[in-house]
C-alpha cells in the first residue's frame, strides 16, 4: 500500500505496558507503525497486537546509537518519511495534521524536521522548568539521517537541510511511575558519567561553540563544558529554577528542578567514582587495617 | 545490657556440646546470599578466629563452592527472613564450642579484635554476650561520623544465650545473659558501585513510601493507639509515622543532621557524599509518596465515578 501523503512511525520500546496503549492511540494517523522492541518481558507486545497498523521488530539493546541507527536503516518502511516517537510521548491531532501536510506536500527540500515538546508533570505543563523550548529532531528521511556514536542522549547527523514544525508533541516524563524514572536515571547517569570521563580526558571544549548559531551545537558544547564543572547539581538547579523560571511552575516546577539536579548530582558523583577508583583505595586500607602485628 | 528474656522469644533447647579434647573456643557463622565476589576473603579472615560455617540462602553465583574451597563448612537453607534464617543457623548448625561469632560477608575481623575475642572467650568471666563496634569503609576512607559511628552490634555470644528478634528487617539480637562491650572494632566494607547503591536506595524508598501511604490511608494494622506515651519505643514510632513524613524539606534536614550535627564534614568527601546520598534517599521517598497519593486519589475518583453510573 504505497501512498504519497503518509508517514511511518518508529517507536523504541522496552517494557512500556503502562505507556504504549496511549501512545499508539495517538499515532492513529499513520498506516505503518514499527515497534522496535528490546525484548520486552511485560505486556507491551500483547497490547501492540491490538493495533492493525503496528508491526513489531525485536532487537536486543546494545547501545542507544546502534539501536537507533538500526531503527532508521535496518527496517524497510512503507513511506519515505519516518516520525520517531517514544512510548511516553503523545502526538496531538494538530501535530498529526502538520506532519501529514509536510509529508504529503509538493516541495520537500528538507531532509529532516525538528519540533518542540510540552513536558507534563503532576498534570501540569512545566513549561519553564523543563527549559522550554527544546528543539528535537523527530521527522526524518531515514536514508539521510545517522545517529552519532555516543554513550547516551545521541544526536542525529543530517545530510541536508533541517526544517521546523510549529506544533508540539506532549511528553509525560513520569507516567510509568517515579520508581521507573529513578531507575532509568540511575542508568542514564552511569552512561553520562562514562561520556563525561571521556570528554574530561581530552581537551577542554572551545568556548566559542557556546555562541554557535545552531541551538543543538550550542547545547552539546554547553554539555561538554559542564563536565569540567564541580557542583553540576547546584548550577543546574539555579539555571532551571531561577533563570529558567521554573519557579513560575509552582510546586510541580520545584520538584521537577530538584529531580533534575539530583540526576546531575548522580552524574558528577559517578564521574568522580570512575576517575578516583575508590575500591583500590578501600582495598589498600583494608589490607593495612587487617595486617597481622609483627611477631 | 539486658538481663531479661522477653517472653515472645522462644529459646530453643541447645544440646550440650559433645566433650572433645580440642573444642574450638569460638566458631563463626556467616549468613550469605550471592557473595561470590567477597566470600573467599571473608572466610580466610574469619578462619583465624575459629572454624567457619557459611549459612547460605541458596546462592546462584557459586558462593557455596568458593566458601568450601576457602575452608568453610557450607550449609544451605532457604531464606524466609533475616532473623529466622540466623535463628535456624544458631539452632541447627553443628557447633562444637561455647561461643559463636556472627559475621556478615562484607565485614572483617581485625587482628586486635580477634585477640581480644579469644581472650574473652577463654576467660572465666560471667559475660554471655559482647557488643562489637563497627567502622564503615566507604570511598576509600574509614567513616567515623555522620551518625554512622559508633555502631554497636551484639555479635559474639555464648551458644544458646542469644537469639534474633522476630522482625523482617533491621533484625535485633536479644541476649538472655550479661553483656559487655569489646574495645576493638570490626570493619564494614562497602565496595558496591554508586549505581548499585542507588538501585538499593530506590528499592527501599519505594517500600518506605508504600508504608507511608498505608499509614496515611489508615490501612496499617498496628498503628499506635491512645496509650502511645507508655514507652519510648511507641513515642518514637509515633513520631516516625506522624511527624517525620509531614516535615517539610526532610531531605535537607537529613543532610544537615548528618553533615553538620553529627560532624559528617570531618569525614571529608566521603562524608559529604554519604550525607548527600541519604538526602537523595529521603527526597525519593517524598516524591514517590506524593506520586502514590495522587494516584490513589485518582483511583478513588474513578471508583466513585463507576459507582454513580
Amino acid at each position: 500500500m504505497e501512498s504519497d501523503n503518509q508517514v511511518s512511525v518508529l517507536v523504541l520500546t522496552k517494557n512500556e505496558e503502562i505507556n504504549i496503549e496511549g501512545c499508539l492511540k495517538s499515532l492513529g494517523f499513520s498506516n505503518d507503525i514499527v515497534l522496535l522492541d528490546s525484548l520486552s518481558t511485560d505486556r507491551t507486545l500483547e497490547i501492540a497486537r491490538d493495533f492493525p497498523n503496528v508491526r513489531t521488530v525485536q532487537r536486543p539493546f546494545d547501545t542507544e546509537w546502534k539501536q537507533r541507527n538500526f531503527g532508521l536503516h535496518g527496517i524497510t518502511y512503507k513511506n519515505p518519511w519516518v516520525y520517531i516517537c517514544d512510548a511516553d510521548e503523545r502526538v496531538p491531532a494538530e501535530l498529526a495534521d502538520e506532519i501529514l501536510s509536510i509529508t504529503g506536500g509538493p516541495a520537500q527540500e528538507h531532509a529532516a524536521y525538528r519540533l518542540r515538546y510540552k513536558n507534563i508533570y503532576m498534570a501540569r505543563w512545566i513549561k519553564h522548568a523543563s527549559s522550554y523550548p527544546v528543539w528535537i529532531m523527530r521527522l526524518v528521511r531515514p536514508e539521510r539521517v545517522t545517529y552519532e556514536v555516543r554513550e547516551t542522549n545521541v544526536h542525529p547527523i543530517v545530510e541536508g537541510t533541517i526544517g521546523s514544525l510549529q506544533t508540539h508533541f506532549v511528553h509525560y516524563s513520569f507516567n510509568s511511575g517515579l520508581r521507573r524514572w529513578f531507575q532509568k536515571h540511575n542508568f542514564y547517569s552511569t552512561r553520562e558519567a562514562m561520556e563525561g570521563v571521556k570528554i574530561r580526558a581530552g581537551v577542554r571544549p572551545r568556548l566559542r561553540l557556546l555562541r554557535n548559531a545552531d541551538p543543538m551545537t550550542r547545547r552539546r558544547a554547553m554539555k561538554n563544558f559542564s563536565y569540567f564543572l564541580t557542583g553540576r547539581a547546584f548550577f543546574r538547579f539555579i539555571a532551571a529554577y531561577i533563570f529558567g523560571l521554573g519557579c513560575l511552575d509552582g510546586l510541580s516546577g520545584m520538584h521537577y528542578c530538584l529531580m533534575i539536579s539530583m540526576y546531575e548530582y548522580w552524574i558528577e558523583l559517578k564521574i568522580n567514582e570512575q576517575e578516583a577508583d575508590w575500591n583500590t583505595r578501600t582495598n589498600k586500607l583494608v589490607e593495612q587495617l587487617l595486617r597481622e602485628p609483627a611477631q | 545490657m539486658s538481663e531479661k528474656t522477653p517472653a515472645d522469644i522462644a529459646v530453643p533447647a541447645v544440646p550440650p556440646a559433645p566433650p572433645s579434647p580440642n573444642r574450638p573456643l569460638i566458631e563463626v557463622m556467616i549468613p550469605t546470599l550471592n557473595e561470590a565476589d567477597h566470600i573467599e576473603e571473608t572466610v580466610s579472615n574469619s578462619l583465624k578466629l575459629g572454624p567457619v560455617f557459611v549459612l547460605d540462602s541458596l546462592s546462584t553465583d557459586g558462593t557455596q563452592e568458593i566458601a568450601r574451597r576457602a575452608g568453610a563448612t557450607v550449609i544451605e537453607h532457604a531464606f524466609t527472613d533475616y532473623s529466622a534464617q540466623k535463628n535456624w543457623g544458631l539452632s541447627h548448625l553443628p557447633f562444637q564450642g561455647d561461643w559463636i561469632f556472627i559475621l556478615d560477608a562484607d565485614e572483617r575481623i581485625t587482628p586486635a579484635l580477634r585477640a581480644e575475642a579469644l581472650g574473652k572467650a577463654a576467660s572465666r568471666s560471667s559475660v554471655d554476650g559482647y557488643y562489637i563496634n563497627r567502622s564503615l569503609l566507604f570511598m576509600g576512607r574509614v567513616i567515623r561520623h555522620g551518625g554512622l559511628y559508633p555502631s554497636w552490634n551484639l555479635r559474639l555470644f555464648r551458644r544458646g544465650k542469644a537469639w534474633y528478634e522476630n522482625r523482617s528487617v533491621h533484625e535485633h539480637v536479644v541476649c538472655s545473659g550479661k553483656t559487655d562491650y569489646m574495645r576493638n572494632e570490626m570493619l564494614h566494607i562497602r565496595r558496591e558501585s554508586i549505581s548499585q547503591y542507588l538501585e538499593k536506595h530506590i528499592r527501599y524508598a519505594d517500600l518506605e513510601s508504600d508504608e507511608w501511604l498505608k499509614w496515611k490511608l489508615g490501612q496499617s494494622p498496628n498503628s499506635p493507639t491512645g496509650d502511645l506515651f507508655k514507652d519510648t519505643l511507641r513515642v518514637r514510632q509515633w513520631v516516625r509515622r506522624n511527624i517525620w513524613p509531614r516535615l517539610p524539606m526532610r531531605a535537607l534536614w537529613r543532610f544537615i543532621y548528618m553533615y553538620i550535627f553529627r560532624f559528617g564534614f570531618l569525614d571529608g568527601k566521603p562524608g559529604w557524599h554519604l550525607a548527600e546520598l541519604m538526602a537523595c534517599y529521603e527526597y525519593m521517598i517524598t516524591l514517590l509518596y506524593k506520586d502514590k497519593l495522587i494516584k490513589a486519589a485518582n483511583d478513588e475518583k474513578e471508583r466513585a465515578g463507576e459507582e454513580v453510573r
